[in-house]
C-alpha cells in the first residue's frame, strides 16, 4: 500500500515538483482569498501553463491550487466577513466575531491548522480507501458506468439548490455539447454544421476557461467595486499560536469534522459548502457551551475549517476512480489529467497509480505549506480582495485567451473561450448551474459508450441496466437523488406550517 | 425578475431543445440513439420550465417543488441591459484584438482601454496595468515555457 505513495513523495520532492506546488499554493490562497474566482477559475486559467510539464508537476501544480484554496477563502472570511470561496461560509459565524473581538490571528491560527490537520486526514482516507475502490472498479461494467454517469449527474443537479430543474436542463445542455464531432458509434459527423473546428468535438479546456474565468469575469464586470465589497481592514492580526494550540487541544472536534468532510466530499454534488455546514452544527450541537456558537467561539472556527479541506481527499475519489466530478473544482481537475493523458477511469488508478500518489502527496503537503504561507501573508491575502474588478478584469480575460490557445495553437480555441465566457455570465444570470453542464461535457462520451456497449451485451434490451445488482442500485440512487428537491420542499413547506402554527 | 422575461428564456432554450431533437432525428444509424433519448429528455425539461416561470398555480407548484422552496425561487437583482452589452462587447473586443493583432499587441491596448474607458481609471494606472499584465504573458510564456505568443493574422509573417 505505501510504495506507490513513496513512488509518488519522489517524484514530488524534486526541485521542479515542489516549485510548482508552492506556486499552486500561492495562486490557490489568492484565488481563494478573491470571492468568485475560487479553485475551479484558478486550475482553468493554469491548465495550459502545464501543457509542457510532466504529469507529476501539473499534478504537483493542482495539489497546490487545491489544498490552498479553502484556507485563502477562509483568511478573507474572518477578516471581512466575506468568504472568499463558499465553503467558508460557516467559518464567517465565529471567525468574524473573533476578529471583531481583537482576535483574529487565533481565529486564522485555528483555521490553518484545522485546515491543515483535516486536509492530511482527508487524504489518509483516500490512500486508505483506494485499495477497496480498486476492487470495486473492477465488478463494474457499461451498464453501472452508464448509470453513475448518470447518478453524477443527478446527484449534482440536486445539489444546486433552488436550481434543480435549470441544473438538469444545464446538464442536457452539457450533453449536447458532449455529441458534437466525430461519432466513433455511427462512423460518421454530429453536429458540426461543417466546421472542421469541431471534428475532435468541443475541446474542454477553453470551453471550462470560458465558463468559468470569462464568465465570472463578466460578472464581476457588471457588479463593478472592489471584490469583497467592504473598506474594513483597521484590525490587527497577531496571536495565531494559540489558535494552533486550540485545534490540538480539540482534536476531537478536528476529527469529527474531518470524516465528516471526507465522507461528504466523496458523495458527488454535495460539496464543501454542505460539509462546512454540517461541521459546524454538529460542533455546536455537540458542545457544552452552544449559546457561544455565533459570539466567537473558536470550535466554530476549528470544525468546518477541518471539514473544508478534508472534503477535498473524498471529493477525489469518484472523480480518479470512476472519472464521474463531483464539483466543478473536480470537473476542471478532471480537464487536467484528461490533458495530461491520464484517461479518468476504471484504469486510472491501477495504470497510473504514482503519479495519482505524487497529486496525493502535493494535496497533503500544500495543506501545511498554505497554512505556513497564509499566516505569514494573511494582511496582503485580505488587501487582495480590495484590488478594484476593472483592473482585475482586462487582466484575468487577456491571461484567459493566452491560455486558452496556448494549448493547441488554435484561433478557435480563443473564440470558443470568448462564446463559452458569454455563455457562462448567461448561466449565472439566468440561474442555469454552470457546474452540470460542465460535468454533462465530462462524462457524455462516458455515458453513450457505455449505453452503446450495455445495450450490444443484451441485443438492443433496456433490461440490463435493471437486473444487475450494482446497477440497480446505482438506479435507486437517482431515484432518490431526483426526489430530493421534492423532498426538500415538504419537509419545508411542513417547517413553515409547524412555524404559523407556534406563532398563532 | 420580470415573469416574462424568464418565460422569454426558459421559451428560447425550449426552442433549443427542439431544433435540438430535429436535427438529432436527422443523423444516421446507431449515432441517434443517444441524441434523440436526451433531445426528448431536454425538451420535456424546458416544458416543465416554462410552465414553471408562469403565474399560474401550476406554475407556481411546479416552481416550488423543483426548487426545493415552499416560497419558491428566489428573485435576483436587476441588472442593466446596456451594462451587459457592454462587457460583452469588451469581451468580443479582446477576442477580435488578439485574432487580428496578436497578444502583443492587443493585450495592452486592450487592457488600457478597458481600464480608461469602461473603468474610468486614471491613464496612467491604466497603462502600467497594461504593460505589466503584457509582461507577465511575454516572461510566463516566451520566456519561461519557450512558446512563441501569437502574432495575429495581421503580423504572422513579420
Amino acid at each position: 500500500m505505501f510504495d506507490p505513495l513513496i513512488d509518488g513523495l519522489v517524484m514530488i520532492l524534486h526541485w521542479k515538483g515542489m516549485t510548482m506546488l508552492a506556486l499552486g499554493v500561492l495562486v490557490g490562497l489568492v484565488f481563494g482569498a478573491i470571492p468568485g474566482l475560487g479553485g475551479s477559475t484558478a486550475i482553468a486559467l493554469f491548465i495550459p501553463l502545464t501543457f509542457d510539464m510532466k504529469p507529476e508537476e501539473a499534478m504537483a501544480l493542482a495539489g497546490g491550487i487545491m489544498g490552498a484554496v479553502s484556507f485563502g477563502g477562509s483568511i478573507t472570511a474572518v477578516l471581512l466577513n466575506t468568504p472568499g470561496t463558499a465553503p467558508s461560509a460557516a467559518t464567517c459565524f465565529d471567525g468574524y466575531p473573533m476578529a471583531q473581538q481583537g482576535r483574529a490571528g487565533a481565529a486564522i491560527g485555528a483555521a490553518g491548522a484545522a485546515s491543515s490537520v483535516g486536509g492530511i486526514i482527508g487524504v489518509l482516507l483516500l490512500v486508505a480507501v483506494i485499495p477497496i475502490a480498486k476492487g470495486v472498479i473492477l465488478a463494474f461494467g457499461p451498464p453501472e458506468f452508464f448509470m453513475l454517469a448518470i447518478l453524477g449527474l443527478a446527484a449534482i443537479a440536486a445539489s444546486t439548490g433552488g436550481m434543480f430543474l435549470r441544473g438538469l436542463i444545464a446538464g442536457a445542455l452539457g450533453l449536447v455539447l458532449a455529441f458534437v464531432g466525430y461519432d466513433s458509434v455511427s462512423g460518421g459527423e454530429r453536429f458540426m454544421f461543417g466546421i472542421d473546428y469541431f471534428w475532435d468535438g468541443i475541446p474542454l479546456v477553453p470551453t471550462l476557461i470560458g465558463l468559468f474565468a470569462v464568465g465570472e469575469m463578466i460578472n464581476l464586470s457588471i457588479s463593478g467595486g472592489t471584490v469583497a465589497r467592504t473598506r474594513e481592514l483597521d484590525m490587527k492580526v497577531s496571536g495565531a499560536w494559540e489558535g494552533v494550540v486550540a485545534t490540538f487541544r480539540e482534536w476531537a472536534v478536528v476529527v469529527r469534522g474531518s470524516a465528516l468532510g471526507a465522507f461528504i466530499g466523496a458523495i458527488p454534488g454535495v460539496g464543501g459548502t454542505v460539509a462546512g455546514f454540517l461541521a459546524y452544527t454538529t460542533a455546536m450541537h455537540s458542545s457544552k457551551d452552544p449559546e457561544s456558537f455565533g459570539k466567537g467561539n473558536i470550535v466554530g472556527v476549528i470544525a468546518p475549517e477541518a471539514s473544508n479541506n478534508a472534503k477535498d481527499g473524498g471529493a477525489l475519489l469518484p472523480t480518479l476512480a470512476f472519472g464521474i466530478p463531483g464539483s466543478a473544482e473536480m470537473a476542471v481537475f478532471l480537464g487536467l489529467l484528461i490533458l495530461h493523458g491520464l484517461e479518468p477511469g476504471p484504469l486510472l488508478l491501477i495504470e497510473h497509480e504514482a503519479t495519482i500518489m505524487s497529486l496525493i502527496v502535493s494535496l497533503t503537503i500544500s495543506c501545511i505549506i498554505a497554512t505556513v504561507i497564509g499566516l505569514l501573508f494573511t494582511r496582503w491575502l485580505s488587501l487582495v480582495t480590495m484590488v478594484d474588478v476593472h483592473v482585475l478584469v482586462p487582466v484575468v480575460v487577456a491571461v484567459a485567451f493566452m491560455g486558452s490557445f496556448a494549448l493547441h495553437n488554435k484561433v478557435g480555441d480563443v473564440i470558443l473561450t470568448a462564446a463559452f465566457g458569454i455563455v457562462g455570465y448567461l448561466m449565472i444570470r439566468f440561474r442555469y448551474p454552470r457546474v452540470t453542464l460542465v460535468i454533462a461535457l465530462v462524462l457524455g462520451e462516458l455515458a453513450e459508450r457505455s449505453f452503446h456497449q450495455a445495450m450490444n451485451m443484451t441485443g438492443g434490451g433496456w433490461s440490463i441496466f435493471f437486473t444487475r445488482g450494482i446497477s440497480l442500485g446505482i438506479f435507486v440512487l437517482i431515484v432518490v437523488a431526483l426526489m430530493i428537491p421534492a423532498l426538500r420542499f415538504v419537509l419545508d413547506r411542513r417547517r413553515r406550517a409547524a412555524a404559523a402554527g407556534g406563532r398563532s | 425578475m420580470a415573469a416574462g422575461k424568464q418565460i422569454f428564456i426558459s421559451a428560447l432554450v425550449l426552442l433549443g431543445a427542439l431544433g435540438f431533437l430535429a436535427l438529432g432525428y436527422e443523423l444516421p444509424g446507431k449515432g441517434r440513439d443517444v441524441p434523440v433519448l436526451v433531445g426528448w429528455i431536454a425538451v420535456g425539461l424546458c416544458v416543465l420550465d416554462v410552465v414553471a416561470q408562469t403565474p399560474t398555480a401550476a406554475g407556481r407548484w411546479i416552481a416550488a417543488l423543483l426548487s426545493g422552496s415552499a416560497s419558491g425561487e428566489p428573485e435576483d437583482e436587476p441588472r442593466g441591459l446596456s451594462l451587459e452589452l457592454k462587457s460583452f462587447f469588451w469581451v468580443l473586443v479582446a477576442c477580435a484584438g488578439v485574432i487580428v493583432f496578436g497578444f502583443l499587441w492587443a493585450v495592452p491596448v486592450y487592457v488600457f482601454a478597458y481600464m480608461t474607458l469602461h473603468g474610468r481609471k486614471p491613464v496612467v494606472q491604466s497603462g502600467l496595468t497594461a504593460l505589466g499584465a503584457t509582461a507577465f504573458l511575454w516572461i510566463a510564456f516566451e520566456l519561461l515555457l519557450e512558446y512563441e505568443i501569437y502574432r495575429g493574422l495581421l503580423f504572422s509573417d513579420l
